[in-house]
């Protein structure tokens, strides 16, 4: 995972998406939350990997945080769609809308990140450069996912340099 | 000429300086501040100790600050490098600081801080006394009734949140950082409760995002919240308002279509002209009628008119009966955020705190006591001879005080600025007290009539300066103020009321016409000892555009037919940033009065000239010791780079001769005197807040020349202390006896300002070497201020 993350380029990355037209702009490297799971072996854990996207589409910027909800085991938990998540910061929180489809309903066909794993789950929601200055501003951010009415806590894992 | 007869001469002239100048004016030329809000305009004035002509100012129109030049009349004394500053009670929201110096020659330099960036307009008094300053203010924008956004999301700003409650000094804090009202709310994330300091609520994101920035500084991880908690959800009556029924329809009104029809259109008409007391009685008439199509606009506009009359009990009791009957009218979200800003802005201190006030008193008071010691020495030696001689040892005590009560309709404030300088010198004019305001105001804002009573300043409608009196006004229109003013003349501060010489006067104010034109216009009548004194009609037109600011007055005296004053002003903003002022100032000097016959004749008192001459007589004798004065002055200035503004300036002076008559000799013109100067200002020069600057200045007469130097800066040391050194080089040439005097003078001034309390010091010298060939004579100066402020 860390070598996965240490080959991402630091800076921030532009591309254009040759589907929808738009210019994303990806910021540098992602973040990575980790809950573990212990019940299923002793280093398994779910991930949510996460990084900030501007979608420029004819001149009209949108920004987004975009990522994935993952597993190197259990792909169930990732797939069932009543799961919900949230990131938390401090007393903000911010629903990840789960996007089983991919990301084209914001402009995004190409992945801004690498895939994880086949059976990872898009995650996005919209966001406001402050509260990206938020997120970055608190330490302790961190992503809840509710299922079946039971809290799983999602610690940083790593993130990008600041 | 022998020496020791020169040095008598020398010392004469001092003394007679010191007599006729008061105690305040070597001490303090800007003896107050005093604003008043009128409608679209805030007008700032600074009365001064002794007169000071129009030059200049910079920038034209627009700027966090304004600086203005001034040369100084023969009644200001001699200068000093920098003034005691006035009190600011009397402004205070409006003005932040005023500085005045004098850098050389006659030049007095008052550089005028707001308290935020203004637009203005300045306008010189026709005696030199004061100076007014109208801060444009946008009025209320053309009432439509749709004309809030969309939506309703509510704002807050939140500045902190913590898992632990905050105190209540938090909160008052957290308002004076912010300048909103704070709040607190609650949140449970994740089974923690979170408690959250808000900053709010806000009808506007764009209000949100301007705290948002207000607050960054103290608060970095501020954000915006919409609409999340129950304070920026909630609307209905806040405690303590009183409700009121709102208007319903009665079974037995009876308006025919066309009667609804036309009442409408004249309510809108009304509504329109912001001419809301007949706009309401109609919507009121409309409102009570059964549904009709336009019902449910009519009772908006209602409670919109009522809302911008001051009618809040009423204006909610309307919005709230509007969302019961139509709550899904096409104004209702419209409606739904008037309510919540009514509400918000009526609300006691529930759990938060206002913006800066700490508490929700209908009163506010505030003020300042100042104290300053000051001395002069001077030291004169002149061949063998040589004096000492003490001009000033003086303790000056200043107090200013305010009292607001805004109420939901009627206003009062009373204000009060009086001063006392106790006179240590044996020899000296003696301890004087001053009172130079000392009035009550009442002002009905529904009505729209003010009335002021007791010594105020004058200034405008043809009054010449501060008066005993009352003024008083009425908009009769929205574009037209009618005035009137009775009362008794003051010629100095330090005299109580003269009931000898009295004036009535109206004024009518017009304006603003075509978004650039107001207009003022006067007619004064002033009676002394039953003779005229003073029959005059004039005007003041202020022409505003952005970039063109123009003012003129004229005032014709009616009673001896010739023009008393004509004064124009021009400053216009021209490409690549210069700025061109522009200043023809034709008067009589000192202003037409038939009092004037008083000069030079062996009386105290007017009516004593009755027993000398006829009345005939007595007004020809005040046309003979009035002369006739003109100044033209034009200057240019630009910024250069970031840090620097550069001024040229050239101006000239001709005071008229005056005949013999009355046994009172003949006075020669002056000649025309010629003045050049150009100065450079330095921002930043050395830090944050620093103000540098150098000056030159040329003048040459008939019966002199003087080339003056200055330079100087102020440099702020750490968050409290303020240091000022300033150096004058001074070369004057004398034709009538060839002299040539050299004066050096070096000054520092500090200060220290705590929240309520500055410390101010200050000491200079002025080393003066004149040369009359064979003989010369130096002279030395010392002066020396220590003093402190307390404002609350």
């Amino acid at each position: 995972m860390a070598g996965c993350a240490s080959e991402q380029q630091a800076g921030p990355r532009e591309y254009l998406d040759e589907r929808t037209a738009a210019t994303i702009t990806v910021a540098g490297e992602a973040m990575v939350f980790a809950c573990n799971r212990p019940e299923l072996g002793v280093h398994a854990r779910d991930y949510v990997t996460l990084t900030a996207v501007d979608v420029n589409t004819s001149g009209r910027h949108a920004t987004h945080l975009v990522g994935y909800a993952w597993s190197t085991l259990d792909k169930r938990t990732v797939q069932e769609s009543d799961s919900r998540y949230e990131i938390i910061a401090d007393d903000r929180t911010l629903p990840l809308q789960p996007m089983p489809d991919g990301f084209r309903s914001i402009g995004v066909n190409e992945p801004p990140i690498p895939v994880p794993s086949r059976s990872a789950l898009p995650l996005t929601a919209p966001i406001t450069r402050d509260q990206l200055q938020f997120l970055r501003d608190t330490p302790g951010a961190y992503v809840v996912r509710t299922r079946d009415g039971v809290l799983e806590r999602f610690d940083l894992w790593s993130a990008p340099q600041r | 000429m022998r020496p020791g007869l020169r040095l008598l001469l020398a010392a004469s002239a001092v003394l007679c300086n010191l007599a006729t100048t008061p105690l305040w004016a070597q001490g303090r030329i800007i003896e107050d501040v005093v604003a008043s809000e009128q409608r679209g305009y805030v007008s700032v004035t600074l009365l001064f100790s002794c007169s000071l002509r129009y030059l200049s100012h910079t920038p034209a129109t627009d700027g966090e600050a304004v600086q203005v030049r001034f040369s100084a009349g023969p009644d200001c004394g001699r200068a000093t490098a920098s003034e005691p500053r006035p009190m600011l009670a009397g402004a205070a929201g409006y003005v932040r600081s005023i500085d005045l110096v004098r850098p050389f020659g006659s030049d007095v330099q008052v550089l005028i801080g707001w308290s935020r960036a203004e637009t203005f307009v300045l306008t010189p008094s026709m005696n030199g006394r004061q100076l007014r300053v109208r801060l444009l203010r946008a009025e209320t924008p053309q009432v439509t009734v749709k004309e809030l956004p969309q939506g309703v999301s509510t704002y807050a700003v939140n500045l902190a949140s913590s898992t632990t409650p905050f105190p209540p000094d938090a909160l008052a804090a957290a308002a004076k950082i912010v300048g909103a009202r704070t709040y607190v709310s609650e949140t449970v994330v994740d089974d923690q409760r979170w408690y959250r300091l808000r900053a709010g609520p806000f009808v506007t994101e764009m209000a949100a995002k301007q705290a948002l920035t207000n607050s960054r500084g103290e608060f970095p991880k501020a954000w915006v919240a919409i609409s999340d908690d129950d304070t920026l959800n909630e609307i209905g009556t806040p405690s303590g308002v009183a409700t009121v029924r709102s208007t319903a329809p009665q079974v037995n009104a009876s308006m025919t279509p066309e009667e609804i029809k036309k009442a409408l259109a004249q309510a809108k008409d009304a509504f329109r002209r912001k001419n809301y007391a007949t706009a309401i009685p109609l919507l009121t008439q409309l409102t009570q009628q059964p549904e009709f199509p336009q019902r449910a606009d009519a009772q908006e506009m209602l409670a919109l008119a009522r809302e911008r009359s001051g009618q809040v009990a009423h204006a909610k009791a309307e919005y709230e009966d509007y969302l019961q009957r139509y709550p899904t009218g096409d104004g209702a979200t419209r409606v739904h955020k008037r309510l919540q800003a009514l509400a918000w802005a009526t609300r006691p201190g529930r759990d938060g705190s206002n913006g800066g006030d700490g508490d929700e008193s209908p009163w506010r008071v505030y003020g300042g006591f100042s104290q300053i010691y000051r001395q002069d020495q001077s030291h004169t030696e002149s061949g063998l001879a040589s004096s000492d001689l003490t001009t000033q040892n003086a303790l000056l005590t200043d107090v200013s005080l305010v009292a607001r009560r805004h109420g939901e309709r009627f206003d009062f404030t009373t204000r009060a600025s009086a001063g006392y300088g106790y006179d240590m010198l044996t020899d000296g004019p003696g301890s004087q007290s001053r009172v130079s305001l000392l009035f009550a105001e009442f002002a009905d804002r529904v009505a729209g009539w003010y009335a002021r009573l007791g010594r105020q300043a004058g200034g405008s409608g043809g009054l010449m300066g501060t008066f005993d009196g009352m003024q008083a006004g009425y908009q009769l229109w929205p574009r037209l103020r009618v005035n009137g003013f009775f009362g008794f003349p003051v010629d100095s501060t330090r005299e109580g009321p003269d009931s000898e010489r009295k004036f009535v006067g109206v004024s009518a104010d017009v304006g603003t016409l075509a978004n650039a034109w107001d207009l003022s216009f006067y007619a004064v009548d002033q009676q002394y000892s039953g003779v005229t004194d003073r029959q005059a009609v004039g005007t003041e037109v202020r022409y505003f555009r952005p970039g063109i600011t123009v003012v003129g007055i004229a005032d014709f005296d009616v009673h001896y037919s010739t023009l008393n004053t004509m004064l124009l002003l021009g400053t216009f903003t021209l490409p690549a940033r210069w700025t061109l002022n522009l200043n023809l100032d034709h008067r009589k000097s000192p202003g037409l009065s038939t009092r004037n016959a008083m000069i030079g004749q062996p009386v105290r008192r007017f009516d004593e000239l009755f027993g000398l001459y006829s009345p005939q007589q007595i007004e020809q004798l005040a046309l003979d010791r009035t002369a006739e004065s003109k100044m033209y002055s034009a200057g240019v200035s630009r910024p250069f780079g970031e840090r620097w503004q550069w001024s040229l300036d050239a101006s000239t002076m001709t005071l008229g001769s005056t005949p013999e008559s009355g046994g009172v000799p003949a006075t020669p013109s002056s000649g025309t005197d010629i003045a050049v100067s150009t100065q450079a200002l330095g921002y930043g020069l050395f830090g944050r807040g620093d103000v540098t600057s150098l000056g030159l200045q040329y003048q040459t007469g008939e019966s002199a020349q003087v080339l003056s130097l200055g330079v100087g800066t102020q440099l702020p040391i750490g968050e409290r202390w303020r240091v000022g050194p300033r150096l004058r080089l001074d070369q004057r040439k004398l034709d009538i006896d060839r002299s040539t005097t050299l004066t050096y003078s070096p000054a520092l001034r500090a200060e220290m300002r705590g929240k309520h309390l500055t410390f101010e010091m200050e000491g200079g010298a002025e080393i003066g070497s004149r040369n009359m060939g064979t003989i010369s004579e130096d002279a030395t100066r010392y002066y020396f201020s220590l003093g402190y402020r307390y404002d609350f």
